[in-house]
């Protein structure tokens, strides 16, 4: 499979009458862009604004970010299975994306969402000063502030907001569906070729490979990140990574924790990495990805035994692990990571440090070690690991001239009465609940080189 | 120019070998042995002032003895920095220098030691600042040299950077900091590393947790009085001491005496690491008090202590969950508990 | 103490000496997906066991289970 990824690079946004792109410069039709999303009639109103880095910006209150990006050739639909796209199978042909710039969806989470989703938590993006530390802070958006009809029910309600999201993205990404791209890069890997080599006697000539992207799904039916729209547990399947970066992983408008999000899965900064060295270093045979959060402990090993067995029959010496979560998803991975090594291969794992809330980057509240472990869980065989530690403000979080996506933030999941506005200095220390409010403030997949050093 | 007061053993102390490792803490001025050429090393930036000499076997089981003549040998030559051994494989001479180094640190004064990385006495005091050595006193030369550069900086009160940056081991202690390339970089070329059998260096060290001592079976059930504790936050409809879902610092203990069940009316889950529906509409799926009065009526146990702990196990900091084991641990002691069941979720 | 869990390897990795395997982590002490009174047995099964491992010495951490 080969896919040609063209990037249209965004460094200038403004408002005009007719939507267009032209050397970086994005002009976006503000009343077609509503009228798009104002197409649902659950939808009671929008507001819809441009934000770019450095800004005095507070974004608030986001369910998701979206890459806006379409298919100009070859089989099937970007971000297939949602928002009512079809469940083709994707990954060649040529896609065209729109680099640097996203739609971002915000809308108040509605109290009786917040009851039944512990994990629809609010979020922060700062566009500058000491919180901008994550790479949200470094795109260019359009942000849709939706309003959505009262008593919708959890999944309409995700599906609504997701739906307005992808058809802004969708049309915005159409704009460059016939240009001449700036820039391009050919994504071609063929694992079956490999790995029967022809002469049986002889060793292979590069060490195999698989990727074993884990993903958690949601513990509440119906919602979570999906492949081709797919939400619930299920055993491992075997992609090809261009069907990763054709958006077959999605993420919805209901969970916030960092891994979930949608821009973040067709810009995860593994699979460039691995094709980097792929037919130099390595031969990579394919993505195995497999659901984390299982309830009990045979399913957690019956999802590592599997995952294993997958790898074995593809003949994989070599395994890179990642998860995109927190919490009791590590024993999942764990017992993955001990039973790929126990079939004979070889395996790093990709990991957050920890996954205690840290807000600040202060030593107090910062380190790990004997008394704060770096990890929940290990096994004895997890003994190549790599730490994209966490991200957080070394300071506290100054007023902001422009508060979008709302106007005041439930930092504390357990006291939703209790709602703080948004634009003025935030003590994050002082405010937070259980998780940190920064929006990917887990480098899940190594974007940075921030990480832990030992003291 | 530091003042520099220097811990050696029996024998590098010019005492004796193995008969003498009983010799009483013993203070001597300047330099001794290994100290002259540290203090060669040292030249004008720094006096070993005072040495103190003590046998291991005396400084392991007279301790209380052994650290307040430490104790007191520092307080009254006030050194800038004190250096201990190296100890090389020295286990005693090990254990004995962590500790020195501790005593020293809760005293306000920095120290560095040296041994090799598996000296077990490196486990006295984790965070003890350890240069590594060899096995042996053929090493000396080379590992005060090694240690020099910490003497200063300690001394001098100068931040330390990471422990691969300056030479010491690592003391179970990890803070943020930037590494070279991206993290998918980072581990795809680890995992290239790994697969053809060239030296990688984990980011993570794997470490086990410390083993608990087995508490001794109960004799006679019978005769027991049982607790019921859990992690899994089922607390009283309402939630009233507003227990959180996630990253709760606290205990709490809930009365439950003369009640057979835990009613969902009456009762709820309010833990936010699973699907917690099934467990607030029936508590005693988290909480079993049902199944243990049964198992009480019977007479299998005495009796069933009057209220249940309870915490939300979900992101709790290690620190908090020590501290509340410890508490909820005499608590039911207080109530002559002989057993207790803890349901984890 | 005995840990009743639904995770065993994660409450003997953290030194947990007397664990019995729970059924789920969501309903550890029993199953509601059957009918109260086989639901209500299996937790009456559990809490046994749990007494059964205070009352057994053991060394290290060793893991307890119910047949069902």
């Amino acid at each position: 499979m080969e896919l040609v990824l063209a990037s249209f690079p965004v460094t200038g946004l403004a408002f005009g009458p007719a939507g267009a792109w032209a050397d970086g410069r994005l002009v976006v039709d503000r009343e077609r862009v509503q009228s798009l999303v104002l197409e649902d009639p659950r939808i009671r109103s929008v507001a819809v604004d441009l934000v770019e880095p450095g800004e005095s910006t507070r974004l608030i209150q986001m369910r998701d970010v979206i890459e806006p990006r379409i298919k100009v050739r070859g089989r099937g639909h970007v971000y297939p299975g949602v928002a009512g796209h079809p469940t083709d199978t994707v990954g060649d042909g040529e896609t065209r994306r729109l680099a640097g710039f996203a739609a971002m969806i915000c809308s108040e989470v509605p109290p009786h969402v917040r009851r039944a989703v512990s994990a629809a938590t609010d979020s922060i993006v700062d566009m500058s000063g000491p919180g901008a530390v994550t790479v949200y802070s470094t795109l260019r958006y359009v942000v849709l502030t939706i309003e959505t009809a009262e008593g919708l029910e959890l999944t309409e309600w995700n599906e609504t907001l997701q739906g307005a999201g992808h058809r802004v993205a969708e049309d915005l990404a159409r704009l460059v569906a016939t240009l001449p791209p700036p820039e391009q890069r050919r994504f071609a890997l063929d694992p079956g070729d490999d790995v029967r080599p022809v002469d049986a006697t002889a060793p292979p000539s590069l060490p195999r490979v698989v990727h074993v992207h884990t993903l958690n799904a949601s513990m509440v039916p119906g919602i979570g990140t999906g492949i081709y729209g797919y939400t619930p547990h299920a055993l491992p399947v075997l992609l090809h990574p261009n069907e990763i970066l054709d958006g077959a992983i999605a993420g919805d408008a209901v969970v916030g924790y960092p891994g979930k999000c949608t821009w973040l899965h067709v810009n995860n900064p593994v699979l460039p990495a691995l094709y980097a060295c792929h037919g130099r270093d390595v031969r990579w045979l394919g993505s195995i990805v497999s659901r984390t959060r299982w309830g009990g402990l045979a399913e957690k090993q019956r999802s590592a035994y599997q995952t294993a067995k997958l790898a074995a029959m593809l003949g994989a010496q070599g395994a890179l692990v990642t998860w995109n979560h927190g919490g009791n998803d590590l024993i999942e991975v764990m017992l993955t990571i001990q039973e790929l090594e126990r079939a004979g291969i070889k395996t790093v794992f990709l990991t957050i440090e920890s996954d205690i809330k840290v807000v600040r980057l202060v030593p107090a509240l910062a380190e790990t070690g004997v008394d704060e472990p770096p990890l929940l869980f290990s096994v004895p065989e997890a003994n190549a690991i790599v730490s994209t530690g966490t991200l957080a403000p070394a300071d506290s979080l100054p007023a902001m001239a422009r508060v979008i996506g709302g106007r005041e933030v439930v930092f504390d999941q357990e006291c939703p009465e209790s709602r703080t506005p948004a634009a003025g200095p935030l003590d994050l220390e002082a405010l937070s609940g259980a998780y940190s409010p920064i929006f990917g403030h887990f480098d899940n997949y190594g974007l940075g080189n921030q990480s832990y050093l030992d003291y | 120019m530091l003042r520099i007061g220097h811990y050696l053993n029996q024998f590098f102390g010019g005492v004796g070998a193995e008969e003498h490792a009983n010799h009483a803490p013993e203070r001597r001025e300047g330099p001794v042995g290994p100290g002259r050429a540290l203090q060669g090393l040292l030249k004008d930036e720094g006096r070993i002032v005072s040495t103190l000499v003590c046998g291991d076997n005396f400084f392991n089981e007279r301790a209380g003895e052994a650290h307040a003549a430490a104790r007191a040998w520092l307080g009254d030559v006030k050194p800038d920095v004190l250096v201990a051994g190296p100890a090389f494989a020295a286990g005693r001479y090990g254990a004995a220098c962590a500790t020195v180094c501790r005593l020293a640190e809760e005293g306000g004064v920095p120290a560095v030691t040296g041994m090799h990385p598996e000296n077990p006495g490196r486990l006295l005091h984790r965070k003890a600042y350890v240069v590594p050595t060899g096995d042996s006193a053929a090493d000396m030369g080379r590992a005060l040299v090694a240690m020099l550069p910490l003497v200063r900086k300690l001394g001098r009160g100068v931040p330390l950077k990471p422990a691969v940056a300056e030479g010491y081991l690592p003391r179970g202690v990890r803070r943020p900091g930037a590494r070279a390339g991206t993290g998918a970089e980072r581990a795809v070329a680890m995992l290239v590393a790994k697969l053809h059998g060239r030296p990688f260096e984990t980011e993570i060290p794997v470490d086990a947790y410390e083993a608990v001592s087995p508490a001794p079976a109960v004799p006679d059930l019978k005769r027991a009085r049982i607790a019921l504790v859990t992690t899994g936050a089922i607390v009283p409809r309402g939630n009233p001491d507003h227990f959180k879902r996630c990253s709760e610092t606290r205990w709490a203990r809930y009365d439950v005496s003369g009640l057979d069940t835990l009613s969902p009316e009456a009762w709820e889950c309010v833990h936010g690491g699973f699907y917690n529906r099934m467990a607030s509409e029936n508590p005693n799926l988290v909480l079993p008090l049902d199944a243990a009065r049964q198992l009480e009526r019977q007479g299998v146990f005495a009796e069933l202590l009057d209220f249940y702990c309870m915490t939300t196990g979900n992101d709790q900091r290690l620190l908090d969950c020590r501290r509340n084991g410890m508490e909820i641990a005499a608590a039911l002691a207080a109530e002559r508990a002989g057993g207790a069941v803890l349901v984890a979720t | 103490m005995a840990v009743l869990s639904a995770l065993p390897p994660l409450a003997m990795q953290a030194g947990a000496n007397r664990v019995v395997q729970g059924i789920r982590i969501e309903h550890v002490c029993g199953d509601p997906s059957q009918p109260p009174v086989l639901d209500r047995q299996l937790r009456r099964q559990l809490v046994e066991r749990a007494l059964h491992a205070l009352q057994t010495p053991v060394s290290g951490p060793t893991l307890f289970t119910v047949e069902r």
